[in-house]
């Protein structure tokens, strides 16, 4: 009986984990996107990055500061490695700290993220990344936003 | 394409009651009975964002209107042309960013056109003497003349070209008249430099701007100190009219709670006449101060945003992999040095509508 409740338990503690953020954000979707990043795909993260965008304590309003971070990213042969990717969790107003602890970053968590959003941090062997994530497109997770600790 | 937010009904929230800075320039235009002066978007094509002076972003469609603090945002592929009345035709090339604003000059409320990256033309069809200053990263000019093309460079830099009449170009307390098919370029931070004729040469603001970025990214770090230097020019302002501003704001408070309690001790006529001799009067001459100091933190914060947040963007994603390089060090200590100026002088006069 005691085996019984305690597989319950974890059962619906999974379930009740995988529910904190939606579908399109969860862990396996983040991998896709960490994987998007390390492979150079700027054009599909271009069409997955949602204006205005966070890059470190810079908001970035215009099409193309979004898709020269991208470009570069790319043509630089950037990747994370070894990643250690987090849990995504839901990120609310006051989740500003990873990016920079300025009126602006303070403003935009504020204003501009989804009801939906989520962070992720991303422990590698060269830096500490933040994903921001919010909504979704094709089943996966817009993103709002990237840190980049280096 | 870039996923965008959009709003198929505008918010109009203009100024927002509660923040105190807004509230009192807000009471100073309709006590001064200036309306915000507008454009109508007449064309566009792609995608062209509006972001309003009440902080909202959407994608701006043909009809909409443009307000004093607004800016027209064009993506890549987007254009938008604007219209005020048959008075003047703005036409804002892809990558853009032009917002309209306004300060005070010599007593007069004026209204700035200003393009802090990419390109813009404008023609006057009439000239009255009242025309909009023109702003860019690097200059103010006064318009004497009908049709002109302003560029905001990626490095801070700008260009003027005009097609017929006459401009004025001033940066750094210094001033160039050009004629017709006469043109000027202006690092950031400093004074304008030789006119030249550009009739019979191919000018586009793409081949200048590839230029402007090369010469970025040759040398980063002097191309940050001439932002930094013009930063340095609003953030002075600032700190000039601040003390004036503040002085007022607190006499304008005190004046507004005489008003109540004149009406509620000794009557509305009695209200009215110390509203009509002393607050009326003392609001519009307190104007210049109000006006100027957001004027100053705004262009800081147009800077900041369009300039010196591209140009981090672009060292730090193209040298990501050399985070050692002596080059991306010094930028990015510089970089630290400016936005912590920023965040001292510009920030306090800013609120979360400018965000």
């Amino acid at each position: 009986m005691g085996k019984w409740i305690a597989i319950g338990a974890i059962i619906i503690a999974g379930f009740i984990s995988c529910t904190t953020v939606p579908y399109s954000q969860q862990d396996f979707k983040v991998k896709e996107v960490v994987e998007l990043i390390n492979e150079g795909r700027s054009e599909r993260l271009i069409q997955l990055s949602k204006l205005p965008f966070l890059f470190d304590g810079e908001i970035l309003l215009r099409e193309r500061d979004v898709a020269t971070l991208w470009n570069n990213l790319a043509e630089s042969g950037f990747q994370m490695k070894d990643v250690q990717i987090g849990e995504p969790v839901p990120a609310g107003k006051d989740d500003y700290p990873p990016f920079a602890d300025t009126m602006e970053v303070r403003t935009f968590f504020k204003k501009y993220i989804t009801e939906d959003a989520s962070i992720v941090k991303i422990n590698a062997s060269n830096g500490e990344f933040y994903l921001l994530l919010g909504d979704k497109l094709d089943d996966m997770p817009k993103i709002i936003g990237y840190r980049m600790k280096i | 394409m870039i996923m965008q937010n959009t709003k198929s009904e505008r918010s109009r929230q203009g100024f927002r009651p509660g923040l105190f800075v807004i509230a009192v320039v807000f009471t100073v235009l309709a006590a001064a009975g200036l309306a915000a002066q507008e454009a109508d978007v007449v064309y566009v094509e792609g995608y062209v964002d509006t972001k309003t002076a009440g902080g909202d972003v959407f994608e701006t469609y043909i009809g909409d209107y443009i307000r004093t603090g607004d800016s027209i945002i064009t993506g890549g592929r987007g254009y938008a042309e604007l219209e005020q009345g048959d008075s003047a035709v703005i036409k804002v090339s892809p990558d853009t960013v032009f917002t309209l604003q306004e300060r005070e000059v010599n007593g007069e409320k004026r209204q700035v056109m200003a393009t802090t990256a990419g390109s813009v033309f404008m023609r006057f069809n009439k000239l009255t003497g009242k025309e909009p200053m023109v702003q860019s990263s690097s200059y103010v000019a006064g318009v004497r003349g009908t049709e002109f093309t302003v560029y905001s460079g990626s490095d801070g830099s700008s260009m003027i070209l005009v097609d017929k009449g006459a401009v004025e170009v001033t940066a750094e307390g210094e001033s160039v008249n050009l004629g017709a098919e006469q043109g000027v370029e202006v690092a950031a931070g400093a004074a304008p430099g030789e006119v030249f004729e550009f009739k019979g040469r191919e000018l586009d603001f793409s081949t200048w701007n590839q230029q402007k970025e090369e010469v970025f990214l040759e040398n980063p770090v002097q191309s940050l100190k001439r932002v930094q230097k013009r930063l340095e020019g609003f953030q002075k302002e600032i700190e000039m009219l601040y003390p004036e501003f503040v002085k007022r704001q607190n006499k304008i408070d005190v004046m507004r709670e005489e008003l109540t309690r004149l009406r509620e001790e000794e009557g509305q006529d009695a209200m009215i006449e110390y509203r009509d001799e002393f607050v009326t009067p003392y609001i519009k001459e307190s104007r210049v101060y109000i006006l100027n100091t957001r004027y100053y933190a705004l262009s800081a914060l147009s800077l900041r945003r369009f300039v010196l947040g591209s140009m981090y963007l672009k060292i730090k994603t193209a040298m990501v992999a050399k985070p050692d390089n002596k080059i991306y060090r010094n930028f990015m200590e510089l970089y630290e040095e400016v936005t912590d100026s920023f965040e001292d002088v510009v920030v306090p006069q800013l609120v979360e509508a400018d965000i």
